[in-house]
C-alpha cells in the first residue's frame, strides 16, 4: 500500500469527503433533518444532501441516524436508495444521497393517472427485489409505506428511509413491537410480538399492493386498537387454526368475531394471480406469509402480461422536492392526531423505552403517517 | 460447497459489507499505516508544542520539546496501550451487565463492536491525539446505540460516577466528555457502524458440524468453549485480517483440541479440498495468533500512560492553553460558509 | 539370490547376512564399521551410487524442510538451497562427512520448532493432494452419470412428446395447428432446469410439423414477442447463498422455550439458516493482497 501523502486521520478524511460536495439549494425541511440539492463538485453528479439536526439531542446522535447510516453503508442495490458518502460537519451529519424527487404516494395519489396492470406489477416487482435484498442481508426495513418509496428519473423504484430499520435473526434480542407506521404494522406487532422476521415488511409490502390496486389506503385504522379491529373487519378474525399460538402472543385475547369477506369484490380490477398473491402476503399466520423471494417466484410475476419497464411508468408532471426527506410538512393539527402512534421507536430491547418518547427527535415519527384519504 | 460456474460469477452478498470492502488488510499494511500515523502524529505533537509556546511561556518551549521527544510513543507502545484499554472496556461492559443495564443476551455484540470501533479508531487515529482512556467510552456508549441497546446518556453514566464517587476520585465522568467524542469516533469509523464477529459462525458450525459428529454433548461443549477463544481473538488484529467465519472455526479447533475432539474429518467431508487448502493456513494463523496473545498487565499501561502526558499533542487536549485558545477563538469568529447551520 | 545392502553401501546376499548378523552386531567385512542385522535393506537402484544419493536426499529433506515463505528474500532462499546441495554432494563423496554430520545435528537442534511445523504442513499437504484426486474422480465419474442419465432423459421425453402429439393429432377433431401450438406452450412451460432439453424437443415437434403443417404461426406468435426474451423476476446482482437445511438439528436455544416465538413467525428454521449462513460467508476468501490493500 502506497500512502504517500494520502490522508489517514479520520478528521483529515472527513474534510476530504466534505469537499467533494457542494450545497446548491434547500429543497426542503422537517423537523429532523434539511435536504439540499448537491453535486459532486468533479462529476456533477446531482445529489441530494440530507442534514439531519443534532442541536438538541440530549444523548447525542439520535437512534434513527444511526440506524440508517448503519443499514445504507451496507447496502448497495438497484432499488434500494444509494448512500453515496456520508460526513459530519460540527454538530451536524450529512447524508450524501442519490438525487430522487418523486414517491409512491405522490403516484397513487395523482388521480389523473391511469395505472395498467402491468404498472403495478412493475412497482411491486421493484420494491419486492429490493425489499428480498434487505432481507438476504438479514435487516428488516420496518418502515415501508407509499412515500418511502421513491422513484428516479429513469423509473426505478427504490427503498428510502431506513431510520427503523434492524437486523433480525438472532432470535434471543427483544424488538420493540411498536414499529411501522399504523396503517401498515403487521398483526403480530399490534399484539405486542417481541421478535419477529421479514414477514413484518412482507404483511406492509401486501397493503401498499392492495393501495396500488385501490388507490387508497386499504387498512386505515384509526388507533392501535382499531388497526386491529379495522384488519379483522377487512381481513376476517383470525382463529388459533389460521394462526397457531396466536393467544400466546402478549395482546392475544379474543377479538369480536368477523367473517371473512370476498376479497374480489373490493379488487374488482384485480387479476387472479394478483389477488392470490396479496392474500399470500396478508396472511394472519406470519410463518405462513410469503416471502419476498418467494413472491417474486409466483405466477403473479410469470404470468402475462410482463411488468411495464421502468422508463414507461406513468409519472406525476410535479415532482415533489421534499421525498428524500421522508416526511411532508403537514398541518400541526394531524401531526397531533397520531402522537400516540410512536412510543418506543429508539428503544427496541432496552428497559428505557417509554421514557424515549420525550426526546424531541422521537417526534419526527407521527410527522410520516400520511394524512387519511 | 463446489462451485463451477463459467459465467461472470456475481458478486456475494458479504462482499458489499463495509467490513469486507474497507477494514481488510495484509499484515504488511496495517504495519504500514500504523508506523506512517505514528510517525505523523509525532510531527503534530512537536508542531503542536511550538504553537502553544507562543501563547503560553516561550521560554519552557525547549524543555517541553526534549520531555516530548524522550517520553514518545512507539506505534508497538501505542498498541500496547490500546490494547490495555480495550480489556478495561470488556470489564467495563460486565459492569453494566451485572447492573442490568445491558441485557446478557446483548453482551456480546456490545462488547465485540464496542472493541472493533475502538481498534478501527485507532488506524486513523493516534493517541497523542486522543487517549484511548476517553475514546474507550465513548466508542461503548456508540456501541449500545449500534446494537440496539440504547440507553439514555444520563443513564449511561451513572455507573461510571458511582464507581468514581466510591473510589473517591476528584474527577467525575459527565455525559459531554462522551457525546463531544462521538463525532470525532464516529468519523474515524467512516460512519461504517455495521461489524460482523465470529460469534454468529461459531453456533452456524456447532449446528453444521451435528451431521459429522455423533457426540452432539461433546460438540456443545467445544461450541462453548469456543467462545472464550472468540473473546480473546477480539483484542487480536485478526479481525482485520481473515473473515469472522475463519476466525469462529480457527477457534472451534483450539477447543475442540482442549476437549480431544478431532474437527479435520468434519472440514474434509463437508468442504472440497481446494477450497481447505485456502482454509488451512488461516486456520492455522488464527489458532497460532489466538494461543500466542498475551492480556497487558496494568503496570505496563501505567508506564505507558505516564510517558503519554508528556506527549500528548496541546491541539487536542482540553486541559492545555492552546486547545482553550482555539475553542476561544472560535467562539468570536462564527463559522461564515455555512449560514443556515443551526 | 537376494541381494542386501548395508548403510556403507557394500552388499553382501542375504544369507550371508543371517550368517554374520544373526548372533548380533559385527563388523562390517569391507569397512569393519559396525553393523546389525536390521541395518541391511534391498536396494531400489542397481547402481549403488545412485541408491546412496536417493537415500541421502531423502534424509535431508525431512530435515531441510524450509520453504520459499520461510525466507525474507529468494536471495536467501537460494543461498539455502546451494548450503543443502553443497551437503549432500559432499557427503555423496564422503567429503568431510563429520563435520557435515555434525552441521546436520546441530541445524535440527536450532530449527527443531520450523521443522517439525513444515513437516505437518507437507503431511497435510499430501494428505489434501491424495482428497483432491479422490474427490475429482469421484466428481468425473458423477459427471459421466449424470450425462448419461440426461440422454436418456431427453430420448424418453422426446419419445413422449411424439407419441402423445401423434395420438391427439389422431384422435381430436381440434384444428392440427391448434394442437400443435398448444403443445409447445405447455413445453415451454416446462421447468428451467429441463430448458435444454425441451428446447430439443421444441426442435424435434418443429420438424414433424414441417409434415403435418407448414402453415403454422409466425404471425401468431408475433404478439408475445416482447414477453418471451429472457426474464427472471427474481433477478439480483448477487449470488445468492445456497443452504440446504437438514431436517434436524440439535439447537438447544433457550429462546424457543418461549412459546410467542412461533406464533410471531420466528422459526427454528430461520435461526439455524441466520447462524449456518453467517458461518458459510467468505469462509473460503484468501487473506487480502496488496493490491485490495492499494483500493482502500
Amino acid at each position: 500500500m502506497e500512502l504517500g501523502s494520502k490522508p489517514i486521520l479520520g478528521e483529515e478524511i472527513n474534510k476530504e469527503t466534505e469537499s467533494l460536495y457542494k450545497k446548491e439549494k434547500k429543497l426542503g425541511e422537517g423537523t429532523y433533518a434539511v435536504v439540499y440539492l448537491g453535486r459532486h463538485v468533479k462529476t456533477e453528479r446531482k445529489v441530494a444532501i440530507k442534514k439531519i439536526k443534532l442541536g438538541n439531542a440530549r444523548s447525542g446522535l439520535d437512534m434513527s441516524a444511526i440506524r440508517e447510516v448503519k443499514a445504507l453503508r451496507e447496502l448497495r442495490h438497484p432499488n434500494v436508495i444509494e448512500l453515496i458518502d456520508v460526513f459530519s460537519h460540527k454538530a451536524n451529519l450529512n447524508l450524501v444521497l442519490e438525487f430522487l424527487d418523486m414517491d409512491l404516494e405522490a403516484v397513487i395519489k395523482d388521480k389523473s393517472l391511469v395505472f395498467m396492470p402491468a404498472d403495478i406489477k412493475s412497482w411491486l416487482m421493484m420494491a419486492l427485489r429490493g425489499l428480498d435484498h434487505c432481507h438476504k442481508c438479514w435487516l428488516l426495513h420496518r418502515d415501508l409505506k407509499p412515500n418511502n418509496f421513491l422513484i428516479a428519473s429513469d423509473g426505478q423504484l427504490k427503498l428510502a428511509d431506513f431510520g427503523l430499520a434492524r437486523e433480525f435473526g438472532d432470535v434471543r434480542r427483544a424488538m420493540t413491537s411498536q414499529t411501522v407506521t399504523r396503517w401498515y404494522r403487521a398483526p403480530e406487532l399490534l399484539l405486542g410480538a417481541t421478535n419477529y422476521t421479514g414477514a413484518v415488511d412482507i404483511w406492509a409490502m401486501g397493503c401498499v399492493f392492495a393501495e396500488l390496486l385501490l388507490r387508497a389506503p386499504y387498512l386505515p385504522g384509526d388507533s392501535d386498537l382499531g388497526q386491529l379491529t379495522t384488519i379483522f373487519k377487512a381481513r376476517g378474525t383470525p382463529t388459533e387454526d389460521d394462526w397457531p399460538g396466536l393467544n400466546k402472543l402478549p395482546m392475544g385475547f379474543k377479538f369480536e368475531n368477523h367473517p371473512r369477506p370476498q376479497f374480489s369484490e373490493l379488487f374488482h380490477g384485480a387479476s387472479d394471480d394478483a389477488l392470490v398473491l396479496m392474500n399470500r402476503m396478508l396472511l394472519f399466520n406470519p410463518a405462513d406469509r410469503v416471502t419476498a423471494a418467494e413472491a417474486l417466484q409466483s405466477d403473479y410475476f410469470a404470468n402475462h402480461p410482463r411488468p411495464t419497464d421502468p422508463a414507461k411508468l406513468p409519472r406525476p408532471k410535479q415532482n415533489i422536492a421534499g421525498a428524500i426527506i421522508g416526511e411532508e410538512e403537514e398541518p400541526a393539527v394531524k401531526k397531533r392526531r397520531h402522537q400516540d402512534a410512536f412510543e418506543d421507536v429508539f428503544a427496541d430491547d432496552n428497559s428505557g423505552g417509554v421514557e424515549n418518547a420525550l426526546d424531541p427527535a422521537a417526534k419526527r415519527m407521527d410527522l410520516r403517517i400520511p394524512s387519511p384519504a | 460447497m463446489a462451485v463451477t460456474e463459467a459465467a461472470p460469477k456475481k458478486p456475494q452478498l458479504f462482499e458489499q459489507t463495509s467490513q469486507y470492502r474497507h477494514w481488510r488488510f495484509t499484515p504488511e499494511a496495517l504495519e504500514e499505516l500504523r508506523t506512517a500515523n505514528n510517525k505523523r502524529g509525532v510531527e503534530r505533537v512537536l508542531q503542536g508544542l511550538r504553537e502553544e509556546a507562543q501563547v503560553d511561556d516561550e521560554t519552557a518551549l525547549e524543555t517541553r520539546i526534549s520531555e516530548a521527544t524522550t517520553n514518545l510513543l512507539t506505534p508497538q507502545e501505542e498498541l500496547q496501550l490500546v490494547g490495555y484499554y480495550l480489556q478495561m472496556i470488556v470489564q467495563t461492559i460486565r459492569v453494566y451487565s451485572r447492573i442490568h443495564l445491558l441485557k446478557p443476551e446483548a453482551l456480546n455484540n456490545v462488547k465485540a463492536t464496542a472493541i472493533n470501533f475502538m481498534k478501527r479508531f485507532y488506524l486513523h487515529n493516534v493517541v497523542f491525539d486522543y487517549p484511548p482512556k476517553s475514546i474507550m467510552l465513548t466508542c461503548f456508549y456508540l456501541a449500545t446505540k449500534v446494537e440496539n441497546s440504547f440507553m439514555k446518556i444520563d443513564d449511561f453514566i451513572r455507573p461510571l460516577q458511582d464507581a468514581e464517587s466510591k473510589r473517591g476520585s476528584k474527577i467525575q465522568t459527565k455525559g459531554d466528555d462522551i457525546l463531544d467524542l462521538e463525532f470525532v469516533v464516529i468519523q474515524s469509523l467512516q460512519f461504517e457502524l455495521a461489524v460482523h464477529y465470529p460469534y454468529r459462525p461459531a453456533y452456524g458450525f456447532f449446528l453444521d458440524m451435528q451431521a459429522y459428529i455423533d457426540d452432539v454433548q461433546l460438540l456443545k461443549a467445544v461450541h462453548d468453549r469456543t467462545h472464550h477463544f472468540i473473546d480473546i481473538s477480539l483484542f487480536t488484529d485478526l479481525v482485520f485480517l481473515y473473515q469472522p467465519p475463519q476466525i469462529a472455526l480457527g477457534a472451534f479447533k483450539l477447543a475442540a483440541r482442549e476437549k480431544d475432539l478431532d474437527i479435520d474429518p468434519y472440514l474434509a467431508r463437508r468442504f472440497d479440498a481446494r477450497e481447505l487448502e485456502v482454509l488451512y493456513p488461516i486456520l492455522d494463523d488464527v489458532q497460532d495468533v489466538i494461543s500466542g496473545f498475551k492480556n497487558i498487565s496494568q503496570k505496563e499501561a501505567q508506564l505507558i500512560d505516564r510517558k503519554l502526558i508528556l506527549c500528548r499533542n496541546p491541539e487536542k487536549n482540553p486541559n492545555s492553553k492552546l486547545y482553550k485558545k482555539k475553542v476561544a477563538d472560535q467562539a468570536d469568529t462564527p463559522y461564515v460558509s455555512d449560514s443556515d447551520s443551526d | 539370490m537376494k541381494l542386501l545392502v548395508s548403510p556403507c553401501y557394500h552388499r553382501m546376499c542375504e544369507e550371508c547376512v543371517g550368517n554374520r548378523f544373526n548372533a548380533g552386531p559385527a563388523p562390517c567385512p569391507e569397512c569393519h564399521r559396525i553393523l546389525r542385522k536390521n541395518d541391511f535393506y534391498q536396494p531400489i537402484f542397481e547402481d549403488l551410487t545412485v541408491e546412496n544419493e536417493v537415500r541421502i536426499r531423502q534424509r535431508m529433506s525431512m530435515i531441510y524442510n524450509k520453504r520459499e515463505d520461510d525466507f525474507k528474500s529468494p536471495k536467501e532462499y537460494n543461498a539455502y538451497l546451494e548450503m543443502v546441495e553443497d551437503h549432500i554432494i559432499r557427503l555423496l563423496y564422503d567429503v568431510d562427512t563429520n563435520e557435515i554430520d555434525h552441521l546436520i545435528e546441530r541445524y535440527k537442534r536450532e530449527n527443531q520448532a520450523s521443522i517439525s511445523k513444515n513437516r505437518t504442513k507437507q503431511q497435510r499437504e499430501e494428505k489434501l493432494q491424495r482428497i483432491i484426486s479422490d474427490q475429482e474422480s469421484i466428481k468425473r465419474q458423477q459427471q459421466r452419470e449424470e450425462y448419461l442419465k440426461q440422454l436418456e432423459e431427453e430420448k424418453r421425453e422426446k419419445e413422449q412428446a411424439k407419441n402423445s402429439l401423434i395420438n391427439e393429432l389422431a384422435t381430436s377433431d381440434k384444428d392440427a395447428k391448434e394442437i400443435v401450438k398448444n403443445k409447445m406452450v405447455q413445453l415451454k412451460k416446462s421447468s428451467l432446469s429441463n430448458r435444454s432439453a425441451s428446447r430439443k424437443v421444441q426442435l424435434d415437434i418443429e420438424s414433424l410439423l414441417g409434415t403435418i403443417d407448414d402453415g403454422f404461426g409466425d404471425d401468431d406468435m408475433e404478439e408475445d414477442e416482447v414477453d418471451t426474451g429472457p426474464f427472471d423476476p427474481a433477478e439480483s446482482p448477487y449470488e445468492a447463498m445456497k443452504i440446504e437445511l437438514r431436517d434436524k438439528y440439535d439447537d438447544p436455544n433457550p429462546a424457543f422455550r418461549q412459546g410467542t416465538l412461533a406464533a410471531a413467525g420466528v422459526t427454528r428454521e430461520m435461526h439455524q439458516r441466520y447462524t449456518i449462513e453467517g458461518a458459510m460467508a467468505g469462509l473460503f476468501v484468501p487473506p487480502a493482497t496488496e493490491e485490495q490493500d492499494a483500493r482502500q
